[in-house]
């Protein structure tokens, strides 16, 4: 058991942060998300604890174990709310001066802070989205993402271009309709 | 762990080169990298994880225990729960978009309200500081000229005035209040005479004038109004319903119901001097208060500070305007100013309408 809450709090050190951010990508909320990253870790540990896993395999990738129990979690909340929380973030952004789609300049990208580019990315929709996320702001290989998702590498290897491109579109919105008009 | 990936266009698995990875959407995928807890909320976390995993708590307090530190951030707020509902939707920005302006909206009407319902505010009630630290404030800062500043001064002086005759007419003005109003009353009198004296010294002697002789006119009519007040309240206990303050010509009526008094006016008049008639006049209201019957607090006795305080303004104004119009319907003429000229003669001719004595 010592073992166990000492890889434990390890893990906690290691993936708390990546854990809370996946979590805010999920319910922009963040008091919500820290409150999910507790009870992720909490459950996690329950069930090695209860002698299920009987180490191994489990260890070997808890952060995937994580993400997984995370993605369930959040999944049930969806189903509880009826909708995915942050549907107009693009809105948002406008109303604070930002506007991605029609700003050539760069400096909008400068002023954003984290928040406002989670919420940016959550644009794209799912499961573009949360593939784009998962891999360039997460960092996770496309084997960890296929294993956590349960879908096969390639099936995210094309949602991640997927994702990229409609958020490249995002932000160069002016481009694409000059291309259309021309 | 793998900044790499975003710093250039390949695909580190693949090898492919990702042409959507421009450099605006790598800056916003680093941007996003940048969200984390805080040192407090995982040390917070982390602590509280141990806790549950030493058997000591739950779930539930687990994580309330992760929240500890950083709970006061967040206090939901039963105002913005009714506000929410209000408008029903379920989407973040909307809420953000809409209650902004709402709470903005709300907040200036009930400022504005808050300043108007002060405006009437005697001393005592809750919004009678508002009226004089923020209304009166905000009048005396938007005057900037020394004519705007004289005027406001003015305005604030006779404020005071009349507060003090509210309070008296309703039996509430007490000792202390009338004090502050008295202080008060100078204060803004002392204003008057100073911007004044800058607008003469300025060359505009005409507004500077003007200034004065209205306000003189003002404590003119307040002093009567204070003394029929005085009268008033005496008069409650009385079982005479004699109307005073209707009859031109007073000294009858006083006669019936203040004997006392016209002797003593009678001294008045005969006297010459201004400041000796404006003490005699002061104590005259002295004496007429503690002769009536007093039931509810010395009510008249209490008008007297602020009417002296009146009186030494007007004695001490030296308004060159002396032929004032008449405006003492029901008093005394004793009470009037009188100034050396008029009061050599012993009495004021065109001044007055009712007999001096």
């Amino acid at each position: 058991m010592e073992d166990l809450n000492k890889t434990f709090i390890e893990a906690y050190n290691a993936h708390a942060d990546a854990l809370f951010r996946f979590c805010f990508f999920k319910l922009s909320d963040r008091e919500l998300a820290h409150d999910y990253v507790q009870e992720t870790f909490m459950k996690a540990w329950k069930y090695m604890s209860d002698g299920n896993s009987g180490g191994g395999k489990e260890m070997e990738n808890l952060r995937a174990f994580l993400y997984k129990i995370a993605g369930n979690m959040v999944i049930d909340e969806y189903r509880r709310r009826g909708h995915r929380p942050m549907q107009a973030s693009l809105e948002d952004l406008h109303e604070q001066g930002f506007d991605p789609g029609e700003d050539e300049t760069e400096s909008w990208v400068d002023r954003i802070d984290g928040k406002q580019a989670i919420e940016l990315i959550a644009e794209v929709p799912e499961p573009y989205g949360e593939a784009v996320f998962m891999r360039y702001v997460q960092s996770l290989t496309l084997e960890e993402i296929a294993e956590i998702t349960g879908e096969t590498e390639n099936t995210i290897s094309v949602r991640v271009h997927r994702g990229l491109t409609r958020l490249r579109k995002l932000f160069n919105r002016e481009e694409t309709q000059n291309q259309k008009d021309k | 762990m793998n900044e790499n990936n975003l710093n250039n266009r390949i695909d580190e698995e693949s090898g492919h080169i990702e042409h959507n990875l421009t450099p605006r959407v790598l800056h916003v995928l680093k941007k996003a990298n940048n969200v984390s807890l805080t040192h407090d909320e995982k040390h917070q976390g982390a602590h509280a994880l141990k806790q549950f995993m030493a058997g000591g708590i739950t779930e539930a307090e687990a994580i309330k225990l992760g929240k500890a530190s950083t709970a006061r951030k967040k206090v939901p707020s039963p105002y913005f729960d009714a506000i929410s509902t209000l408008f029903a939707s379920a989407s973040v920005s909307f809420k953000k978009r809409v209650l902004v302006p709402v709470a903005a909206i709300l907040i200036f009407t009930l400022a504005v309200g808050t300043t108007y319902a002060a405006s009437e505010a005697l001393p005592g009630d809750v919004l009678y500081p508002v009226k004089i630290n923020v209304n009166e404030n905000i009048e005396a800062a938007l005057a900037v000229s020394s004519k705007a500043k004289a005027k406001v001064a003015v305005e604030h002086a006779v404020n005071r005035l009349e507060e003090a005759e509210k309070l008296a007419a309703k039996g509430n003005l007490k000792p202390a209040v009338q004090a502050d109003l008295v202080a008060r009353f100078n204060a803004e009198t002392d204003k008057v005479d100073n911007q004044t004296e800058k607008l003469k010294v300025s060359g505009d002697i005409e507004d500077a004038d003007n200034i004065k002789t209205g306000f003189e006119n003002s404590l003119r009519a307040h002093s009567n109004a204070i003394s029929k007040i005085s009268e008033r309240s005496g008069k409650k206990k009385r079982v005479e319903a004699s109307s005073t303050s209707s009859e031109p010509v007073n000294s009858g009526a006083s006669n019936r119901s203040r004997p006392t008094r016209m002797p003593r006016l009678s001294k008045a008049a005969a006297v010459v001097s201004t400041e000796s008639i404006s003490t005699a006049i002061s104590t005259t209201s002295f004496t007429s208060g503690a002769d009536e019957e007093n039931n509810d607090g010395d009510n008249n006795d209490s008008l007297s500070e602020i009417k002296a305080a009146v009186r030494v303004r007007l004695d001490s104004g030296g308004s060159k305007n002396k032929n004032n119009k008449d405006d003492s319907e029901g008093l005394r003429p004793s009470k009037k100013e009188r100034r050396p000229p008029n009061a050599s003669r012993g009495e004021g001719e065109g001044e007055f309408k009712g007999d001096i004595i």
